[in-house]
């Protein structure tokens, strides 16, 4: 409530500073969806899903986002309120109201321009990984529009030069902590230099910060004749600071401590992350986007093997009440929904037709390059013209028992919904 | 066999036909570069401006669907597109000589598209922003051919540009004043997608400019998207306008 009140304050005074024009969209999604559960090594015997409560379903969320954006007084403010309440495993619903985005534009000359506030940064080049993204908050890939589970901005301040062709933007990144007293910390500051040449996209990222090394990355985008277009993204970091599990550790501890480390974050090792990939688009308007995803800091095949010997001794013992936080705690850190991926190596296909009728749909496939295990992801949609989306989607999770997705507790999901657009 | 006699024919008729008199042979006499800015010259004027875009497509007798656009070109190689009215209102689309991107407005990240990716119906992303033909064509071939029984020129203009929409144009203008009248749009496959009609010009301030334009489709007939020109203004945007980052900070022009 004192949230809603805060936020609502904001609004106002936001609204108050800009008597010129406004505009307002308010968008989002009610769905419900169904999971089918299987028995695997991340779930023997339906443990997984009985100790944690996992449900069936129907599960059901509804998300909104209003977005108020204004050019007033040569000054530029943007405000995405997100609230949500989603129903979870227990069937509980857990409401949530957060700023996605709330920030303040001068352009300071016809070439620079500063923003102070919330924002989200893209940078990458990338249509599902983006290596290069290194001022942007994670990305939530659960929906492909993004418009129902969207990212919270970061909060910073950058100033950005422009001219015809290039491009230099600096941004200080902090963590505003409001919780006793309001302060900034974890500061980083990322860097972009972006030239067009050659009718190329390219950009060169820098990532530096007080707890990890730097990162520093590349990425360019290019055309080719009229349906191809090319893109990649390349970036390096000496140690890797992910969290793994302990069971990669031959000398951990057999009880107590975290079941996840990350005791890579001082071996010295370059760690290298990489995209390449291509959309084409096919006559009649059918895009095909197609892309290799490289993650140095992910798990190889051989500790991916060590950690499935460690759950399958683990199921042996299976039976007593700490079964269901050791599940919990292997399933929290694999994070096999993650965008990143739990693994090294990837590629995502996935086709759909261009958005210009009234039915769309999109086939998609993420595959684990190491195991060969993958997620299928459809989607239909039904667009009415009055700004209502009708959609169905699965997730199928496909593969050996002992893959990243085979292994998985869950073996479909199936959800459906409207999405508004008001 | 056909194509030795067109190898022979052909510049035959060519030779005839611009040897005609009058009017047509005068117009046919001009360097090719010169005709394409005249013909450009019903359609935009010199300079910086933006032009508010009207599009409708048709499917039969029913309207499907109508969007607003407003198109800021700067020069003949720079054009901003902003969605007024459109299913993705808000959206931004940005051309600068061979490159052309894309900002949805629920999105942070411009998006590089080619020139096929559809914008609405039978009008592509090339159709809405590219105004001008002279940077993007070349006259390859050309002839003489009454259409509706007006005396035209047959010019056939191939691309110069790998950013160009369509691969070839097949287009008829007026031999008098070479106020383009009909035209077969071609990709660079050399499908021949789309026939559009220049059917309505309007004059304002001694200048005779395009009104309306009709595309049709080639496959489905019934199915025409219509474009009108509703407002052409003169409106300078500096350099950063044209820049891909900055269309995901972009000061609206007209607030």
């Amino acid at each position: 409530m004192r949230r809603a009140a805060v936020v609502a304050t904001i609004f106002l005074l936001t609204r108050a500073a800009s008597p010129g024009a406004v505009s307002f969209r308010f968008y989002g999604a009610a769905r419900a969806g169904v999971s089918s559960f299987r028995e695997s090594l991340f779930n023997p015997g339906n443990l997984a899903v009985e100790f944690l409560g996992w449900r069936r379903g129907p599960l059901s969320s509804l998300a909104a986002t209003a977005e108020i954006e204004s050019d007033a007084l040569s000054l530029h403010w943007r405000l995405d309120l997100q609230g949500s309440a989603v129903q979870g495993e227990s069937g509980a619903w857990r409401r949530e109201l957060r700023i996605g985005q709330l920030f303040l534009q001068k352009d300071l000359s016809e070439r620079w321009v500063l923003a102070v506030g919330r924002s989200i940064q893209r940078w990458g080049t990338g249509y599902v990984f983006n290596p290069t993204d290194v001022a942007a908050p994670e990305r939530e890939l659960g929906d492909p529009d993004n418009t129902e589970r969207r990212a919270v901005g970061l909060d910073m301040i950058k100033l950005e030069r422009f001219s015809a062709t290039s491009s230099l933007a600096f941004c200080l990144l902090a963590r505003m902590e409001t919780r006793g007293r309001w302060r900034l910390t974890s500061p980083r500051l990322a860097l972009r230099f972006y030239k067009n040449a050659w009718d190329t996209d390219l950009s060169l990222v820098a990532l530096f910060s007080r707890e990890e090394t730097p990162v520093v990355g590349l990425n360019g985008s290019r055309v080719f004749g009229e349906r191809l277009e090319i893109h990649g993204e390349f970036a390096i970091q000496k140690n890797s600071y992910r969290p793994y599990h302990a069971a990669l550790v031959e000398s951990r501890p057999e009880s107590g401590g975290d079941s996840f480390l990350d005791f890579k974050k001082d071996d010295g090792r370059l760690y290298v992350q990489g995209l390449l990939g291509f959309q084409y688009t096919f006559p009649g308007g059918i895009l095909w986007v197609a892309e290799y995803y490289h993650r140095g800091q992910g798990y190889s095949l051989s500790e991916w093997r060590t950690l499935i010997g460690h759950v399958r001794g683990m199921n042996a013992g299976l039976a007593g009440p700490e079964a269901g936080p050791a599940l919990e705690g292997i399933l929290a850190g694999l994070a096999a929904y993650a965008p990143r991926g739990t693994m090294r190596d990837y590629l995502v296909n996935y086709l759909q037709n261009l958005g210009t009728g009234v039915v769309e749909w999109r086939i998609g496939w993420l595959l684990n390059l190491a195991d060969m295990g993958g997620v299928w992801f459809p989607e239909f949609r039904l667009a009415f013209r009055n700004g209502f989306t009708f959609f169905l989607r699965s997730y199928i999770f496909l593969g050996r028992g002992t893959s990243e997705f085979g292994a998985f507790p869950r073996s479909r999901v199936l959800e459906g919904g409207l999405r508004f657009r008001l | 066999m056909m194509k030795t006699i067109l190898h022979i024919a052909l510049p035959a008729v060519l030779i005839v036909t611009s040897l005609a008199g009058g009017e047509t042979a005068a117009a046919s006499a001009e360097p090719a570069d010169t005709r394409l800015a005249q013909i450009d010259s019903f359609r935009i004027p010199d300079g910086e401006y933006r032009v508010r875009t009207k599009i409708s497509q048709w499917v039969g007798d029913t309207l499907a669907e109508t969007a607003l656009f407003d198109v800021y070109v700067s020069g003949p190689d720079k054009s901003l597109v902003i969605a007024r009215r459109y299913k993705t209102e808000g959206m931004r689309l940005l051309f600068v000589g061979e490159n052309m991107w894309v900002l949805f407005r629920d999105t942070q990240r411009p998006i590089r598209i080619t020139p096929v990716q559809r914008l609405l119906g039978e009008a592509s992303n090339g159709d809405v922003a590219r105004l001008g033909l002279n940077a993007d064509y070349e006259v390859a071939e050309e002839s003489r051919e009454d259409v509706g029984g007006v005396p035209c020129l047959k010019l056939l203009l191939a691309a110069v540009r790998k950013s160009s929409t369509y691969g070839r144009i097949l287009l008829f203008v007026r031999a008098s004043d070479l106020r383009p009248v009909k035209a077969d749009l071609f990709l660079i496959s050399g499908k021949h997608a789309k026939s559009a009609v220049y059917d309505e010009y309007r004059s304002t301030g001694g200048r005779t400019t395009l009104a309306r334009m009709t595309i049709f489709d080639r496959i489905e007939p019934a199915k025409r998207t219509v474009f009108e020109y509703l407002d052409i203004t003169p409106v300078a945007l500096p350099d950063k306008y044209f820049n891909k980052n900055y269309l995901v900070h972009l000061q609206d022009p007209d607030k």
